[in-house]
């Protein structure tokens, strides 16, 4: 068990040491109304010139994956063909009555909790094909949470590459100070998805991770 | 529950055990991640909205390394060895498990 995980290790390491991709499977992870949606569209908006996911503030308004094929980053004389993948937020709980405060009847409700439940799921799995992530977390809450923490491991134990995007910037109460506190290890980059803020930051950094 | 015990009881046995019980599972030993993320998985598809909504876990480091803080620690802990405790309840029951710097609040 030990050798082949140490076997895994390297080949994974090895193959991206000899194999320059230029193609890659770009996640969007985090927990629910993080704004993952928000800035997945962004990203393509900014390179594809289009939207290709449905964000809206009730929690859990991606509950399957959406993806957006080959979108052709371009930064000075890079080049990067990622594909964008959405993924439904991840939670510990799934609760139909936080769905009655935005104005859900309780059938709709019922029915969303069920298929977010299965978002979840498929969010997980997903984690299997995915080449680099793009860890978004809403800088108006408290970062020290349990599922941002199981995330985080998740991507670290299975080296995949990621970068935390601190997004809602623009918000009075955000703070991308406390992210970076809470994860002094790992590269924090500040957004505002929804207004565009921070935006050619982030591609920097997100080619010279894809680059590395 | 000892960490021997959690490795040899199926995820979907030790969901089932939450929810029917409504017990807080203690474990002794900080759960991997890939295990964590495995009973989130499990637990949802146990969601049924009225009786389960879900599991509340939490993780606390024994091995804290004092000029670190609590996060840095629980990811040298991905890293190195599980020491610490695991603790994971009915959602349904229990408000919320929430890490501290080197405790967890249990809120009914």
């Amino acid at each position: 068990m030990v050798f082949d995980a140490l076997k895994k290790f390297w080949k994974s390491r090895i193959s991206r040491l000899f194999s320059k991709k230029s193609s890659f499977t770009l996640g969007f992870y985090g927990p629910p109304n993080a704004g993952k949606s928000t800035l997945a569209n962004r990203m393509s908006l900014d390179f594809a010139q289009e939207e290709f996911t449905v964000s809206s503030e009730i929690p859990h308004e991606t509950r399957e994956v959406v993806i957006k094929e080959k979108v052709e980053i371009k930064k000075g004389d890079k080049k990067l063909v990622i594909d964008l993948v959405d993924t439904p937020g991840i939670a510990t709980k799934i609760d139909f009555e936080e769905f009655l405060e935005h104005n859900l009847s309780e059938d709709e409700a019922k029915a969303r909790a069920k298929e977010a439940t299965k978002g979840v799921i498929d969010a997980i799995k997903w984690l299997d094909n995915v080449d680099a992530v793009l860890v978004v977390l809403d800088a108006t809450k408290d970062p020290v949470d349990q599922v941002n923490i199981t995330i985080l491991g998740n991507l670290e134990s299975r080296n995949i590459p990621f970068l935390i995007v601190a997004n809602k910037i623009d918000l009075k109460n955000a703070s991308a100070h406390k992210i970076r506190e809470a994860f002094p290890d790992y590269e924090v980059v500040g957004v505002s998805a929804k207004e565009g803020i921070g935006m050619e930051h982030l591609y920097d950094k997100l080619i010279e991770m894809l680059n590395k | 529950m000892t960490y021997d015990a959690f490795k040899t009881t199926s995820p979907k046995d030790i969901i089932k055990r939450i929810k029917k019980k409504n017990v807080v599972l203690i474990i002794n030993k900080r759960l991997s991640p890939k295990e964590e993320a495995e009973l989130i998985e499990v637990s949802m598809a146990y969601v049924d909205g009225v009786n389960f909504k879900g599991i509340e876990i939490a993780t606390i480091s024994t091995h804290s390394n004092k000029t670190a803080n609590f996060i840095s620690n629980i990811m040298r802990i991905f890293k190195s060895d599980a020491e610490g405790i695991t603790l994971i309840g009915n959602a349904t029951h229990i408000k919320e498990i929430k890490n501290k710097k080197d405790y967890a609040v249990l809120k009914l």
